[in-house]
This record gives C-alpha cells, structure tokens and sequence, in this order.
C-alpha cells in the first residue's frame, strides 16, 4: 500500500510541548479549531457590543470612536479569523483522511500557516491597547483608511496582520492543491473525490489567485500611510476609486473562498444522513468550477453607485453566477427526495443552511439590477444580505461539519439533545437579528452607523435585532456545555457513527499519527457505502 | 406529525410569509426615476418571492415526506442524477436572471440618462467631514450644514434637478431613500445624477459611505414644493447683487 512508506515515526504524547511542535494535519486541523472558537468569542462579543448599541437610538454604551473600531473589528475578525480558518480547520482535519493519505504534502508549512493566524490575530486586535484599533470598516477604503483621515496605529496593525493572514491562506493553498493532486490513495481518480476535497480545490485555486492582489492593495496602502505614497490619494494623482477596484477583485471572491468549502460540507452529509448518493456530482463538481470562475467577473457590483463602472457587464455577471448556485440547491434538494432522511444534529444545521443560505442567494441577486441596487446599496439590506451568506450559509456549514467531524476528532459522539437546543436557538436568533435588517435597509437605514434619529421609525427592528443577537450568543452556551460533557463522557463513536460513505470513516476514531492502517478499494466516490453494501461502485450519471 | 399540528405550522408559515411581502414593500417612491426603480424592484422581489417559497417548499416537503421510518429497512433508490433535470434547472434559472437583466438595462438607461441640456435645476452638493454643502450656482445660493442645522435642499415639483456630486475629503453616499437612490461622493470625481420629484413634501437623506468619525451625522433633507414657492424661495435666499462696480477682484490673502 503507497500509504505505508509515507508513514512518519508515530510519536505519542499529548503534552503542550507535542501541540505547539506538531506537524501532523489531524493536530493542525483541531488547533485551527480552537483558534477560531477563540477569535469567534472576540468577533461575536465585538458583535453583541454594537447591537447593544444600536438597541435604541442616542448613545449609551459606546461613542463613535469605539463603535467605528468595534463594526471594523467585528467584520475582520469573523471574515479572516474566524470562518477563512474554520473553514480551514475543517479542511485540514478531513481532506487528506478522505484523500486515504497519511498527512498534508506540506506538513510543516501547514504548522507555518496556521501559527501565522494566532500570532497575526494578536497583531490586528492590539491595536486596542495601543491607542485604538482599526477603525475605517473591513473595506478599508481610501482616503478614510489614509494616514490623514486614520492616524492612530491601527491601520498600520490592520494591514500588516491582513498581509500574515493572507500569506497564511496562499500557503495553505498551494498545500492544499499539492495535497490533492499529489497524494490520493490509489484508485481515487479525480472524478472519485468527496465534493468537500473537490470545493476545497476550488477555494484553493480561489486563494491563490485571488489573495496576491489582496496583498499588493494592502502593501500599497502600507506604503501611502508611512512613506508618501499616493496610489489612492486623489490630491497627489492617486485614484480613491481603484482601492474599491483591486479590493473587491480579492474580497468578492472571499465570498466563496467562505462559503464553498461549507457548501462541500454538508455536500458530505446530506447524502449520508438522507441514505442516497449525491445527486448530480459532476452537476456540482462543475457548478462548483463555475462559482469559481464567475466569482472572478463580479467584482464591481459593490462599486455600482460610485459613477466609475461599466454597468451592464458587472451587472449580467452578477445574474450569471445566481445560476450555478441555483443548480447546487437544487441538487441538494434532490438528494434528499425520495431518502430516508433521519435529524442528527449535523443534518440539522445542514438544512439550516439549505434554507438560509437560500435567503441569502435570493437577497444577493436584488443587487445585479443595477437601479434596485442605487436604493439598497450600503444599508442594512447589504447587511442581511451579508449575514445570511456568511452566517446562515457558512457558519451553520461549519457548524454541521463540527458536529459531523467532533465524534471522529475525538472519539467521542456529542449529545444529541443538547445539539438540538443550540440549533434551534441559533435558527431562532440569527432570524431574529437578520431578517428586519432587510426592513430596515428599505426603509433607509445607512449600515456603519453608530446611532440614528429616533423619528426615523427605525427603533422596533432595532430592537429585535439585538435580542435576536443575544438569542445567537446564547444558544453557544448548550454547544460549550456539549462540548465539555462530551469530552469528558460522552458515548464512544466507533469508527464510523453515521454510516458514513468516505475514507476518513474507514479509520479509527480518532485516527493514528499515519492515519489509516488499511484502505479500502477504491472504485467510486463512496468506497465506504460500496464496502458496507458490498457493492463495487458505478459511475455517477 | 398530527394533521393539526400541521395545518397549524402551514397556517403560520404563511402568516409570516405574507407579513414579510407586506413589510418587504417599498415606501411609495418620490420621484419619475425611484417609480421606475420601484416598479423593478416590485418583479425582482414577485420573482424572488415565487423561488423562495418554491425551493423552501421542497426543502420543507423532503424533510417531512422522506423522514427515515421503522418500516424503511433496504436502502432508498440510489439515484445518481438526471440529465434532463439538470438542464431543466440549469436553463429555466438561466432564461430567467437573462430577462431580468434586460428589464433592468432599460430601467437603468432611464434613470441614469443624463442629458445636460434638460436640466432645469441645477445644484452642486458637496460632501465633507461631517456634513454636506448644497449650492445653487445660478442663483449665489451656498448652504452649509453643520452638527446642529441639518442642510435643507429645495427643489421644484416636475422638474429635472440635476445634481453635481463631488468630495472635498473622503468618499460619502448622498442617498434619499423615498428617492429610492444614492451616489457615492469621491474626492477626485465628480458625479453628475438628475432627478424629476415627483411629490410634495420633506424627504430625509444621509450619507451612506461611511466617512470616519461623525458618519451618522450627516443627515440632510430635501424639500419638493411647487415651481411658484421655488422661485419665491430662489428670490428670496439669493444673496443682494454686489453693489461696487465692477465686482473686486478675490481679495489675495486667504
């Protein structure tokens, strides 16, 4: 077996000294897990300090100041530290185990990547000790983001972490790629990867495009803050305008680099709870080529209202790529259709996405008219939009692959019941924030702002905003407590708990340092379901 | 799951979908251009509208019909795809996002038309931090707003006001939202927008790109009257003529 002469020296031990050293993809995975809880209790508590805010008019916790670094600070660390490396946790921990590999290609870059995000996460959020943090919105935009209109250290902080963390991303990348194309077990043609290895692929290929030009806008506004630059300073020749250009180029394909690898997770357990294959994996696999592909031609639909856009070209790319996303929902539906569809947590969360990541394709596409974007650009519209994207589709995808993954990444099954309750309150709570946000955005209500008039008719949807916000943050209270009591004594998993279809099942639970003893044959996308079934697999239409 | 019980979940389920249409529509517009705009977004959202109960209802329907039971020993039907599905939902998506896309050309075509020499009203806005200058060339006319005096803008009932949109700092939005419309104000750019009111009345507006520190601050507000109380208002804030003889020079200090 190829998978044998690549075995490294199985090193026991659990020790402090074994985490902060290890290079082993299993250990990585679970680190970035941790990381991301960490910087998700900063981002969210961030979070519930601005709806504490914006509960009722006039300022009573915060002043501007404060509340402009904390909406900065929030959108930041949730975009780059929390979900980016969530997303990687998950594919850190599973793609080389469904691979039927023995670790990344890469294993010590991969511990170099993830190292970065901590060390750079402290970078970004030291601004707040050291005379204010960032404070000119997750965009960054110039001149606001200028050394004259930002002067404090937090900008400076900003973009040097942005720049690690992006460094991160593109050596995790090109791992990833590496990983995939290098070390699939025999018989694992392309055409045979689970669809969470095929979206990490894409999410990839994303990154590595994509987050280059990211880095270069970053070193550039570096450069215009310390040393008299003038890439975006208008008064010296520079273009404000083409800082929204390059950042954007990066920033809307972010979106999907957020949100593909969640839509290959629960890709992974829709099938496995509703009993069924995938329905149309190729469909996907190319669907998912194509949201990669489009992601990179829509960028300037978040610049339609500055004047400086070519319109119609912007405008039908955004509509194109509502198809492809389309035919995913689709095809998830009809996986389900006609299954046996039983509600463990995991599945439970994945629906959850099913039907609030659908609200937020059909809230993105109210964008792509141009003129219905003129009224809803830049209000709290956009946010809904935002935070069905990123939460109701990419968190709850995490989520679901948390509680998918948790019983393989310890051995351990988590409490059922107590997985219940957190989604239900989760799914109450993001609603209840989210939903009066699009209410809101018609009605006129500017996102970014610290306070606003009390006759503006904006006070009730405010207000339920904000219980909703205390609703999501509870609701992690049960999921800790799980977490906890699971840990300590929770019912054994077993090799493969859910009757699962991929490689990473056919091992221990958790997996040794060299992962898998023996694998399988190969001969479809679900060697497990052939083995149990015993079938030998046939190709997918 | 009882029969009532699900009359009851259906019955509330469309209770909050109707709710949401309701609260989902848009204020009634103030201007030729926002009724154009409105009247787009009006078939977006019936499009949206109709694929979101759509695709929730199968959702809905798949998790309740197809629920694994007791009596479910073998395995489902390990159906792979089908092609002819797949085009199906492929194409239809595709025809629609293609029809849309040509009725908001036309709508954007008319509102963004900006032909010069049918402007009847001519403004000039300028962002700062934190608050706007609205300045009437023609007529001498400058207001500034500040933190304690919103600036007002009036304009006449039926007539195209061109507004010309320009930055002295950082990027603002100079949005009204029964207008149904917003600019982004870039230093080193001018925007040049027109606009036909449609109503009588006080329309608030606020900055939407957010600009630093006082962002929420700069509110302002526009006033539609009637093209008589224009020009009386016209005549009556336009500064007295110079008296001297000819008008001096810009003094060169300051």
């Amino acid at each position: 077996m190829a998978t044998t002469a690549l075995r490294p020296a199985a090193r026991s031990g659990t020790g402090i000294y074994e985490w902060l050293t290890t290079t082993d993809h299993k250990k990585i995975g679970i680190l970035y897990t941790i990381s991301s809880f960490a910087f998700l209790a900063v981002g969210g508590l961030f979070a519930l300090l601005v709806r504490s805010e914006l509960a009722q008019p006039g300022l009573q916790f915060l002043d501007e100041k404060s509340y402009n670094q904390l909406f900065t600070m929030h959108a930041t660390i949730m975009i780059f530290w929390v979900i980016i490396p969530f997303l990687g946790a998950i594919g850190n921990y599973v793609v080389p185990l469904q691979l039927g590999a023995p670790d990344m290609a890469f294993p010590r870059i991969n511990a170099l990547s993830f190292w970065m995000i901590p060390f750079s996460g402290i970078i970004v959020l030291s601004g707040f000790l050291l005379g204010g943090a960032a404070d000119a919105g997750w965009t960054a935009y110039p001149p606001v983001s200028s050394i004259k209109y930002s002067p404090g250290p937090g900008m400076n902080l900003w973009i040097t972490a942005i720049i690690l963390i992006g460094t991160s991303s593109i050596l995790g990348a090109i791992n990833f790629l590496v990983t995939i194309f290098r070390m699939r077990a025999p018989g694992m043609t392309l055409f045979r990867m689970p669809i969470l290895v095929w979206t990490v692929l894409v999410t990839s290929v994303l990154v590595l495009m994509a987050t280059p030009v990211l880095t270069s806008a970053l070193i550039m506004l570096f450069v215009d803050r310390n040393f008299g630059g003038s890439f975006f300073d208008p008064t010296t020749g520079g273009s404000a305008i083409m800082w929204q250009n390059i950042f954007w180029f990066y920033s809307h394909p972010a979106v999907y680099i957020m949100v593909l690898p969640a839509m290959g997770v629960i890709s992974e357990i829709i099938p496995v709870f509703s009993r069924k294959p995938l329905f149309g994996y190729k469909a996907f696999v190319f669907a998912t080529a194509g949201i990669g592909a489009l992601g990179f031609s829509v960028w300037a639909h978040h610049m339609f209202t500055t004047g400086s856009v070519f319109l119609p070209f912007f405008s039908l790319m955004t509509f194109f790529i509502a198809v492809p996303t389309g035919v995913k929902m689709f095809n998830w539906v009809a996986t389900m259709w006609r299954g046996q569809i039983t509600f463990k947590t995991p599945m439970l969360f994945a629906v959850g996405f099913l039907s609030m990541f659908l609200i937020g394709g059909i809230n993105g596409v109210f964008s792509a008219p141009v003129p219905v974007d003129y009224a809803i650009h830049a209000t709290y519209w956009i946010v809904a939009h935002i935070h069905y994207v990123l939460f109701g589709g990419s968190f709850l995808g995490i989520m679901a692959g948390l509680y998918f993954y948790f019983p393989k990444m310890t051995g351990k099954m988590l409490d059922e019941r107590l997985g219940k309750i957190h989604f239900a309150l989760m799914y109450v709570g993001l609603n209840l924030t989210f939903f009066p946000m699009h209410i809101l955005g018609l009605s006129g209500m500017p996102r970014r702002i610290a306070d606003y008039s009390p006759t503006a008719g904006w006070n009730d949807l405010n207000l339920v905003a904000t219980i909703g916000g205390f609703i999501i943050g509870s609701s992690m209270l049960p999921f800790l407590w799980n977490i906890f009591i699971s840990l300590r004594s929770g019912e054994a998993a077993g090799d493969d708990p859910w009757e699962a279809n991929t490689l990473e099942w056919a091992t221990s639970s958790p997996p040794p340092a060299w992962n898998f003893d023996r694998l399988p044959p190969i001969t479809s996308e679900r060697p497990l379901f052939d083995a149990r079934h015993g079938r030998s697999g046939k190709g997918h239409a | 799951m009882s029969q009532r019980l699900k009359t009851v979940l259906l019955g509330v389920g469309i209770a909050l979908f109707a709710g949401a249409c309701q609260a989902l529509d848009l204020r009634s517009p103030a201007t030729e251009q926002a009724v154009q705009i409105g009247g787009l977004y009006t078939a977006v959202f019936a499009i949206a509208a109709f694929v979101f109960v759509l695709v929730e209802g199968l959702i809905i329907w798949s998790v309740i019909r197809y629920r694994r039971k007791p009596s479910d020993k073998g395995l489902p039907a390990q159906t792979h795809g089908n092609l002819l599905l797949e085009i199906v939902w492929t194409i239809i998506p595709l025809v629609t996002v293609v029809g849309l896309f040509v009725a908001s050309y036309n709508v954007l075509s008319a509102v963004d038309a900006r032909d010069a020499s049918a402007a009847q009203v001519k403004v000039e806005v300028v962002g700062y931090q934190w608050q706007w200058k609205f300045a009437y060339p023609d007529a001498g006319i400058e207001i500034f707003g500040t933190a304690e005096q919103a600036p007002q803008l009036v304009v006449p009932l039926g007539k195209v006001t061109q507004v010309t949109l320009s930055s002295q700092d950082v990027n603002h939005g100079f949005y009204i939202p029964e207008f149904l419309f917003q600019r982004d104000a870039v230093p080193g750019h001018v925007n040049v927008l027109q606009f036909t009111p449609n109503k009588l009345g006080t329309f608030n507006g606020q900055c939407s790109a957010f600009c630093g520190l006082m962002h929420h601050g700069m509110v302002f507000s526009i006033k539609v009257v009637t093209p008589a109380e224009y020009d009386a208002w016209i005549a009556a804030n336009t500064p007295p003529a110079p008296t001297a003889s000819p008008s001096p020079s810009p003094s060169p200090s300051n």
